[in-house]
């Protein structure tokens, strides 16, 4: 059955040509993009240059799975089929086998240069395999798939000029063409048009020419790949709802099997999760915060706390979103209400006191108000949810402390402009941290155990992704993959001449690079949370460019000296 | 063997079996009724792409032959190659498959063209190629849906040759709405109005249906003509016209006539 409808398939040069070509330019792209990389070693831009496969690959599928289920349809031959016992069905799926096979066939090229770079380049990391795998996976497989199911449930009841306008429609709804079209109408209104979009725009990477953060990658996250089988398995239900089942028995279960598998994944979506949008949506990194502060006027508030936060007690738990259980120990408190900052996309679901009895508190915006009847030590608060900038999910971590993840004493303006919050430095203060995520995480904080950290600091900052650990035995470094870092990584030979310069500046400055836990961080993670290319703390320093060891000296110690007059 | 019962399949709007029986042993059936009576969607029931409403079909065989009224083939693919198609989805063996389709080609008179693509084909050769398909892995129940319309009278003898030559131990259930076909062809006839079975029972039976109900008229008595009655033709002899009258009455200035089949099915429709 597969043969003949290969030759069937074949012998239609209407859709055998176009699917030649996919394949070709499937090849040909990759070719380009693998020469791109050889030229300016920039791991991202050459697997940007082959997700553009995704796109071609969808309408192409849709359009071959179309035409070959239009073919039968309309070749008078159908009647003839559905009269032989029970093969109807099954020739339709073995025709939807078939046409999977060129996604599958895109997905495993494109994989194939992938490992040819990775083993010709002398890459080590496997982590960015098996990201450049799952995102391959998800784009150009699944979203081929999704059109082919999609192209063969329209040629079975749709006519063509109306088949091609709907996709026409939902190809519009899943580009960034449209996110672009709604950002002027719904920047000027307080209607979100890109809601329009919203069961369409991750079917495909929205923004192709964007990576945001190094360390991150490609977006990937949970909800993305829960759009994705959403999509898979409810056409598919709306597929087999439309054969002609003689068991009918059979019928009902694989329509029921597939819906709940539908819903289970619509459900993942609509919780949604930490997501990083690069593109020119509503709900990008660049607008989503900023529409939110220009839409919800409340009042910004600048107050310094009367009361201190002697320590942190943070339980972390990063999948979809960040669920955090943060225990502050208090003191000096003079007033009967506790002023706090918490950015306000983290939901507030319980706040107590030390012996669990809850406290009546207030939330508007980023600020929350605490009121216990009596006097208390410490507070805890449970709160869950994501910024769009900042991330927590399954794919990565960037969770800088001078950003109120967590709840920081008094109130801070954290207005939004385009992306960039204000930079909070908060008083130095003891963390005792444990972060439960699927990657590994990093901080400036020691590591004292599995997923535990401890340490002082006016900016406690976790991250997690594409990192790796440099080997050294005078140096505890962690770089961003070096194979994706286009910038210089941290070296002990690039330390060892900050060293000499930090020696050189200031003999009494007391820095001795090798007490530090070293982590380099993406330019853009930087910039956002820090407005600087170094992060002073007393365990660990962040950097963002390694280009001059003098510049990063001068950068080191003058951190140092803020982080040491911080409170 | 293949039994019908009290078989209903309703439409939207449109019942269009309404409780129709019969049963069906070797040899060759016409399945006669006018338009819109429900011939081709009981064809399908027996085959099984249309479910019933209700009632049910029994049939000794799994797989029955069938010629659907409009059937085609993929234009890009050979005859030879249609044919192959086909044979898998029949689930014909492979080692017998070559043999077996050269076999209902050669039936057919398509051996020749078997490379030439589909869409070289002729209405008549196209027809011929559907009745291949039907006939192949050798089913006991065959089952064509107006197999000679369109089909020049050439094409038309080649089909009834065909049939004679693979009726032996097999049902064959032809419809059609050319009585001279089912004269020529059935030896058991089935008539067929708004859905139900009105009548069957041979060619012979069915023209003692119109017995004493045929009349020739001469055309000048036409405004005579009374009671329940229904011309038919109008024919010229002798440089006088005539009527051919079917009248449940008797026409005292007409000529009584031998009934046809086609008579027999008038009056049953008429009454």
């Amino acid at each position: 059955m597969l043969k003949n409808n290969l030759k069937l398939l074949l012998k239609s040069p209407h859709i055998s040509i176009p699917l030649l070509i996919l394949l070709l330019s499937t090849v040909g792209i990759n070719l380009y993009a693998m020469s791109s990389y050889f030229m300016n070693s920039d791991i991202f831009a050459y697997a940007e240059k082959s997700l553009w496969l995704c796109i071609i690959g969808f309408i192409i599928n849709f359009y071959a799975s179309y035409e070959f289920f239009y073919q039968i349809r309309f070749s008078d031959t159908e009647e003839t089929i559905q009269s032989y016992h029970n093969v109807k069905n099954k020739s339709d799926m073995v025709s939807l086998l078939l046409l999977a096979v060129f996604p599958f066939v895109q997905f495993v090229i494109s994989l194939f240069f992938n490992c040819v770079l990775f083993s010709t380049s002398g890459m080590t990391n496997d982590s960015y395999m098996v990201h450049i795998t799952l995102v391959y996976f998800l784009y150009i497989f699944l979203g081929g798939v999704t059109a082919v199911i999609f192209g063969a449930l329209t040629a079975r009841k749709i006519k063509r000029i109306v088949a091609y306008t709907i996709f026409a429609l939902v190809l519009f709804l899943m580009s960034g063409i449209s996110a672009f079209i709604f950002e002027g109408p719904s920047l000027s209104s307080s209607i979100n048009f890109w809601q329009i979009k919203y069961f369409f725009a991750y079917l495909l990477p929205n923004n192709l020419n964007t990576i945001p953060y190094d360390d991150y990658g490609f977006p990937c996250e949970l909800y993305r790949w829960n759009l994705s089988l959403f999509w898979v398995l409810f056409l598919l239900m709306l597929l087999i709802f439309t054969f002609r089942l003689t068991k009918k028995k059979l019928k009902i279960i694989s329509v029921c099997l597939c819906a709940a598998a539908a819903a289970v994944n619509l459900t993942g979506y609509l919780m949604g999760g930490s997501h990083i949008e690069a593109g020119s949506g509503i709900d990008s990194i660049f607008l989503s915060d900023y529409v939110y502060y220009k839409n919800n006027k409340t009042e910004v508030k600048q107050q310094s706390a009367d009361f201190k936060i002697t320590k942190y007690e943070m339980l972390l738990n990063i999948s979809r979103q960040l669920d955090a259980e943060v225990t502050m120990s208090l003191s000096d408190h003079q007033k009967g209400t506790y002023l706090f900052t918490l950015y306000h996309q983290y939901a507030v679901s319980n706040v107590t006191d030390e012996s669990g009895n809850p406290l009546k508190y207030s939330r508007s915006g980023d600020y929350i108000d605490i009121k216990p009847d009596s006097s208390i030590s410490k507070i805890k608060i449970k709160y869950s949810g994501y910024s769009s900038v900042f991330y927590s999910s399954s794919q990565g971590t960037a969770l800088p402390g001078n950003f109120p993840f967590y709840p920081m004493a008094g109130y801070y303006d954290l207005k939004a402009k385009f992306g960039e919050y204000n930079h909070i430095f908060a008083p130095k203060t003891e963390y005792s941290v444990t972060v439960n995520a699927p990657q590994k995480i990093y901080s400036n904080l020691k590591e004292t155990g599995d997923h535990t950290f401890y340490g002082k600091t006016n900016c406690p900052v976790f991250a997690g992704g594409l990192y790796e650990e440099t080997d050294s035995d005078e140096y505890h470094i962690c770089n961003i993959s070096s194979e994706i870092l286009l910038s210089e990584e941290i070296t002990p030979e690039f330390l060892d001449d900050v060293q000499k310069k930090i020696d050189q500046l200031d003999k009494n400055s007391g820095i001795h690079l090798k007490d530090y836990y070293w982590l380099k961080m993406s330019l853009t993670f930087c910039n956002q949370a820090f407005g600087n290319n170094v992060l002073y703390s007393e365990d660990g320093i962040m950097l963002s460019s390694v280009d001059s060891p003098e510049e990063t000296a001068k950068s080191i110690i003058e951190q140092k000296k803020i982080y040491d007059n911080a409170q | 063997m293949l039994k019908l019962h009290n078989c209903k399949k309703i439409f939207k709007k449109k019942t269009a079996l309404n409780g129709f029986s019969c049963e069906f042993d070797q040899g060759i059936y016409g399945l006669l009724g006018p338009n819109g009576s429900g011939k081709t969607t009981l064809m399908r029931c027996i085959c099984g792409i249309m479910d019933t409403d209700g009632g049910n079909i029994e049939s000794d065989e799994n797989i029955i032959g069938y010629l659907p009224q409009n059937f085609g083939m993929f234009k890009t693919l050979t005859v030879y190659e249609m044919m192959d198609y086909f044979a898998t989805l029949k689930n014909i063996p492979s080692k017998t498959k070559e043999e077996e389709i050269k076999r209902c080609l050669e039936l057919v008179n398509l051996t020749e063209v078997m490379n030439v693509k589909t869409k070289g084909l002729s209405g008549g050769m196209i027809r011929r190629a559907g009745i291949a398909q039907a006939i192949m892995g050798d089913p006991n129940i065959l089952i064509f849906d107006e197999p000679t319309t369109g089909l020049d009278p050439e094409e038309r003898l080649r089909f009834k040759n065909l049939l004679k030559k693979i009726k032996k131990d097999k049902t064959i259930l032809i419809s059609t709405h050319i009585v001279s076909d089912v004269e020529a062809i059935c030896n058991q006839l089935i008539v067929i109005n708004q859905g139900k079975n009105i009548y069957q029972g041979s060619l012979e039976e069915i023209r003692s249906a119109a017995k004493n109900k045929v009349y020739i008229v001469s055309e000048k008595y036409e405004d005579q003509l009374e009671g329940n009655y229904f011309i038919k033709d109008r024919i010229s002899k002798d440089n006088e016209n005539f009527l051919y009258v079917l009248s449940n009455s008797k026409i005292k200035f007409g000529e009584p006539a031998e009934p046809g089949v086609e008579d027999g099915y008038l009056c049953l429709l008429k009454n």
